[in-house]
């Protein structure tokens, strides 16, 4: 792995949303609840992705018709650096800073 | 549905080693019940597509060498720029009107930008190499069939108060999609070109056509590259054979020998404009030249050496749009290709992909909800 930066604030955000979420997020729900929007989200998901901090997959949707969806999940080490984020900063999990509605 | 263009948008757009995250930003997009908020969505998806570009330019997978092979390209951009420079400053110190020192800085500026956007957004797909030298050939076919005419020669396309000269601009660009590669289409493309100059009829461009397909020819041997050379040949011979009545302009012929008359700085400064114009192939290890950097080269050479010989336009020292614009557009067809891209169209990563699951989208047309 190799060497991160210190994560930026959307970052956080994202990370301790998926902190929170034992079977993982979709892309859509991570944005709501860190509160940033998609040309920030997928760019950052894919460098966590990098990192080894996530890991994603695929999921059959539930409503027939419908593609799959691409489902986000912290790897062992992410939920360690989340969970040490959580510890160092006092938030709260899952902020809202930006909240959208829906 | 604009929701469906958009996704198809975002596929188009989105680097290869990132095509994973095309397909999860489609899905996303297919799941909105409302339009509006799946427009929404994908636009902001379009930002993210942008950044993967920004990402894979300044990405730490690309490593020192690879920046080092991609010194040609960022040579060559100098090199046009600080030609066209001291172009500029010729025509400052020569007298030249003011609208002419504008129209090169205008062309600089405008080469620039198109050339980086057309960078940014576009990846250099055989498919889209092969469609510039198509459209390029069609455009030059065009110019020599309905064109404007001065004294028999029919080069240029007035756009609004602008003569542009369009072989200075496509002629370059498709001799290096020609080197980059040689198929049916882009032999097609050097043929209809080579045609194209020989009815305009143009020695100076049938000249640089002919030298820059006579090394595509000597470096890549075959059927190809010498049906190509032949024709050019012959379209260059029926330059020659052909009357050339138009008169030397002021500050765009002839200027390589009349600079001297105003000083000899200005003279030898267009010369040394010229030479660095052509220098970008020495900054690249003898061992790592390729078809591309020498035809780039025997472009230019060819350009200027017409250009000192006759009353021919002296490329981007010179005034004219149209050289500075070909010049820096010719960057496109020259940077370097990642091997992903050099592949038609297919999907082998460029860069390490993560991802250890298959993606169910990526061999099918993802399924959208009504």
């Amino acid at each position: 792995m190799r060497k991160a930066r210190a994560p930026s604030k959307a970052t956080r955000s994202a990370l301790i949303s998926l902190l929170n979420a034992s079977e993982g997020k979709y892309g859509y729900e991570i944005m709501r609840e860190a509160g940033i929007g998609p040309g920030t989200l997928y760019p950052m998901l894919a460098r966590l992705e990098d990192q080894e901090i996530l890991v994603s997959r695929w999921q059959e949707a539930s409503v027939e018709g419908r593609p799959p969806r691409h489902i986000y999940e912290l790897t062992k080490t992410g939920r360690i650096f989340a969970q040490s984020l959580v510890d160092a900063t006092h938030l709260a999990p899952a902020p809202q800073l930006k909240p959208k509605s829906a | 549905m604009m929701r469906h263009q958009l996704m198809r948008l975002i596929q188009f757009l989105t680097p290869d080693h990132r095509e994973k995250w095309a397909q999860a930003m489609c899905a996303e997009i297919s799941t909105f019940s409302t339009e509006r908020k799946a427009v929404i969505f994908a636009l902001g998806c379009l930002m993210a597509c942008f950044r993967f570009h920004m990402e894979m330019e300044i990405s730490p997978f690309k490593n020192w060498s690879r920046i080092m092979q991609d010194r040609f390209t960022i040579s060559a951009f100098i090199a046009g720029v600080t030609a066209c420079l001291t172009g500029l400053a010729y025509l400052a110190v020569s007298g030249a009107p003011d609208s002419m020192l504008v129209i090169n800085g205008m062309a600089l500026v405008a080469g620039i930008l198109i050339a980086m956007a057309v960078m940014v957004s576009v990846r250099n797909t055989n498919g889209f190499v092969t469609m510039a030298a198509v459209t390029g050939s069609v455009i030059l076919l065009g110019t020599a069939a309905i064109g404007h005419a001065v004294e028999d020669a029919r080069r240029w396309v007035l756009i609004g108060p602008f003569f542009i000269q369009t072989s200075l601009i496509f002629l370059p660009l498709i001799a290096l999609c020609f080197a980059r590669i040689q198929n049916i289409w882009t032999t097609l493309a050097v043929v209809t070109a080579g045609f194209a100059i020989a009815i305009q009829p143009d020695r100076a461009m049938a000249a640089m056509l002919f030298a820059a397909i006579a090394v595509v020819c000597w470096m890549r041997p075959g059927q190809w590259t010498f049906s190509a050379a032949i024709v050019c040949a012959i379209g260059l011979l029926a330059t020659l054979f052909q009357p050339d009545r138009i008169p030397a302009v002021p500050f765009v012929d002839h200027i390589l020998w009349t600079a001297f008359d105003v000083h000899i700085m200005a003279g030898l400064a267009l010369w040394i404009g010229c030479l660095i114009l052509v220098s970008p192939v020495f900054f690249v290890p003898r061992n790592e030249r390729s078809a591309i950097h020498y035809t780039f080269t025997a472009c230019w050479v060819a350009l200027i050496a017409v250009a000192a010989m006759g009353a021919y336009p002296t490329p981007v020292v010179g005034y004219g749009a149209s050289a500075i614009m070909g010049y820096f557009l010719s960057l496109i067809i020259v940077r370097q290709v990642p091997q992903s891209d050099s592949v038609a169209d297919v999907t082998s990563p460029g860069f390490p992909d993560t991802d250890k699951g298959e993606s169910p989208l990526k061999n099918s047309s993802p399924v959208f909800a009504p």
